[in-house]
């Protein structure tokens, strides 16, 4: 019995050692990955903030309409081009076309692909400011940044694996995770921090499980390269089928160069949403635009995970014929589009994608406390009177700049794209170079000060970014929250009253990081004596050694 | 109104299973419930869950109820455990 009673406490410290180090080593870039995934849940929203230009039509003109009017601008703004595409408005989307081709080889300019945003009314280019907007930060969750594609997915992939494997040792480790489930108790130093990681990783667990399950079957090819290696082999011709297996395609001719009419598009999209009369038209691409052997692809959305996950098309020739009308998607195709649906929450209404970018936050916290309990751990643990090892020092000025650092940068973002001038080049490209240089600031910052200054000064300063984002807003832009909120532009609106939350619920902790003599038994006053290493009581002098 | 339904239906749910334990109890209902009370908290608790999940499913069909429901159950849990570390005067 003892010994049974032996193996298993051995087996939970096994799992504990693993669930702390395998938690640990990629907590900075799985912390990065949870804040861009969160905000990727209001792509749309975020992008229509930061294009104050867009418009806010009370009313739309007809799919048919639109569509039509972009054909037009691309016809006359392009020549000698192998792909239109169209995307319409859909619920989420912005209220505008997007209107993109691709040449057939780089105009004199040098570009492959001309790409413009139309005012769904007029039809007109909007002009938009040059930003990669909420798509920016939701595509860095998975691309990164500064680096080649394929070095970031390894390595987002690698950190996933390493967050999945925390999760299971974590589930194995937790004794009570039921008696447990609703205990959080604070101001008792460690064990609160411990308490509020459990509790954001176990509530939240269907969502920590899913997204990095998920996560990892994203790049399920690319991850899987000894298995496409051994069936495969080199052959770039089977791996280009393999793709074409998960997005069927139908055989499409070569272009001929003779120009040819099209059939009416309008009956094409009639046809489409006779089919599915429940969805909506997202967008169409047209192969090989105003040739013979041109293709007309029309695509549908619904709202849910599992019929026909998402998205589905239907293919046209030049004369309207319907190419393959049952192309469906194989099931092993149609599992992994479910799944990225579920990941992404494609088909979430507002009120489910608000719960997906609060269990986004909860996924930020988990981390951000298990950093912070990771150093307090180490703190307690010194003798009195110890002076603490310069790597413990380092990682809790580290974890300010990581937990608090990184929202800062997407604060200055927000700000960079009020603030920056319109007409700089590389306009998009500065937004995003003005995260990293705030973010690096933060980090000499938490460097250069006393920490718990540190710690003070930074929280106040995000929380400032935020509530004067929306003030910044009303001075540069006409798309201020009166506006916005006049208008019914609960996207725009919805952004700038975040910002304000977001900034309140800082202002209410601040107060309690600022309390050095606080009672212990209340606040999150520990979280400053985590960090600068001092357990919750009135600073002495011998505190003072040990936190600096 | 169809997302709150389920969600308030969760939200009993937790409540129930919470008072149920012996040191949710106390905070909550000052008492630790008899053999007999506590059974009755578990059952109310499991059925409201039961409730709140078919709610969601019927109401947005396999896929997406289930995902609601899990999010329900989520954030309700939260509530729940704010509430008990506002009892302990914590918060």
């Amino acid at each position: 019995m003892r010994k049974s009673a032996g193996l298993h406490g051995a087996f939970r410290q096994s799992m504990a050692w693993l669930h702390t180090w395998s938690g640990l080593v990629f907590s900075i870039l799985l912390y990065f990955i949870f804040v861009m995934g969160t905000f990727g849940y209001f792509t749309y929203e975020i992008d229509r903030w930061m294009k104050p230009e867009l418009s806010s039509p009370s009313e739309f003109p007809t799919n048919e309409s639109m569509l039509v009017s972009a054909i037009s601008y691309l016809d006359a703004e392009t020549e000698n081009t192998r792909r239109y595409f169209i995307g319409l408005p859909t619920v989420r989307s912005n209220p505008s076309v997007s209107a993109f081709a691709n040449y057939n080889e780089p105009n004199e300019e040098g570009d492959r692909f001309f790409r413009e945003t139309l005012d769904p009314v007029s039809g007109a280019p909007v002009g938009a400011r040059d930003t990669n907007g909420g798509r920016g930060l939701y595509e860095m969750h998975y691309a990164l940044h500064y680096m080649p594609y394929e070095v970031a997915y390894y390595t987002v992939g690698v950190a996933t694996l390493f967050m999945f494997l925390a999760i299971i040792t974590g589930i194995v480790t937790h004794k009570k995770i039921f008696v447990d489930f609703f205990t959080l108790r604070l101001g008792k130093g460690q064990r609160s921090w411990l308490d509020s990681h459990n509790m954001t990783s176990v509530l939240a667990l269907p969502f920590m499980l899913m997204i990095t399950y998920s996560g990892l079957l994203f790049f399920l090819i690319q991850y899987s390269p000894g298995t496409m290696f051994l069936t495969l082999g080199l052959d770039r011709e089977a791996v280009s089928q393999l793709n074409s297996h998960r997005n069927p395609v139908p055989e499409i001719r070569e272009p001929t160069g003779a120009a040819a009419a099209s059939a009416d598009i309008r009956d094409m999209m009639a046809y489409v949403q006779q089919q599915w009369p429940d969805d909506l038209i997202r967008g169409v691409e047209i192969l090989n635009p105003g040739e013979e052997g041109s293709v007309i692809r029309i695509d549908a959305v619904n709202d849910g995970i599992s019929r026909e996950s998402s998205r589905k098309s239907i293919h046209f020739d030049a004369a309207g014929q319907v190419l393959t009308p049952s192309l469906q998607r194989p099931a092993d195709a149609k599992f992994l589009r479910g799944t990225l649906a579920l990941h992404e929450g494609r088909f979430a209404n507002y009120w489910l994608r608000w719960t997906y970018f609060l269990s986004g936050l909860l996924g930020c916290s988990m981390i951000a406390t298990g950093l912070l309990l990771w150093a307090k751990k180490r703190r307690t643990q010194l003798k009195k009177g110890m002076e603490a090892p310069r790597t413990l020092v380092f990682i809790e000025r580290t974890n300010l700049a990581i937990i608090v650092g990184l929202p800062l940068g997407v604060a200055t973002y927000f700000w960079a794209n009020r603030l920056l001038p319109l007409d700089i080049p590389e306009r998009a490209a500065w937004e995003l170079d003005m995260l990293f240089i705030v973010w690096g600031l933060s980090f000499i910052h938490a460097g250069a000060r006393e920490l718990r200054r540190a710690w003070r000064e930074q929280v106040a300063f995000l929380a400032a970014l935020c509530l004067l984002l929306p003030v910044v807003n009303a001075l540069t832009s006409e798309a201020h929250l009166g506006n916005s909120l006049a208008a019914g532009d609960w996207a725009r609106a919805g952004f700038d009253l975040t910002a304000i939350v977001f900034g309140l619920v800082l202002c209410g902790v601040w107060p309690k990081l600022v309390t050095p003599n606080a009672n212990p038994a209340r606040g999150l006053e520990n979280l400053v004596h985590t960090s600068a290493g001092i357990s919750a009581q009135p600073l002495t002098p011998q505190s003072r050694k040990i936190s600096l | 109104m169809t997302f709150l339904l389920g969600f308030v239906l969760a939200l009993t749910g937790m409540f129930s299973l919470a008072a149920a334990q012996s040191k949710q109890a106390k905070l909550l209902l000052k008492s630790v419930p008899a053999g007999t009370s506590r059974l009755t908290l578990i059952g109310l608790g499991t059925l409201m869950l039961i409730a709140s999940s078919w709610q969601a499913v019927t109401a947005f069909g396999m896929g997406v109820g289930f995902v609601t429901f899990f999010s329900h159950v989520c954030f309700a849990a939260w509530i729940v455990a704010l509430t008990l570390t506002r009892r302990r005067g914590q918060l």
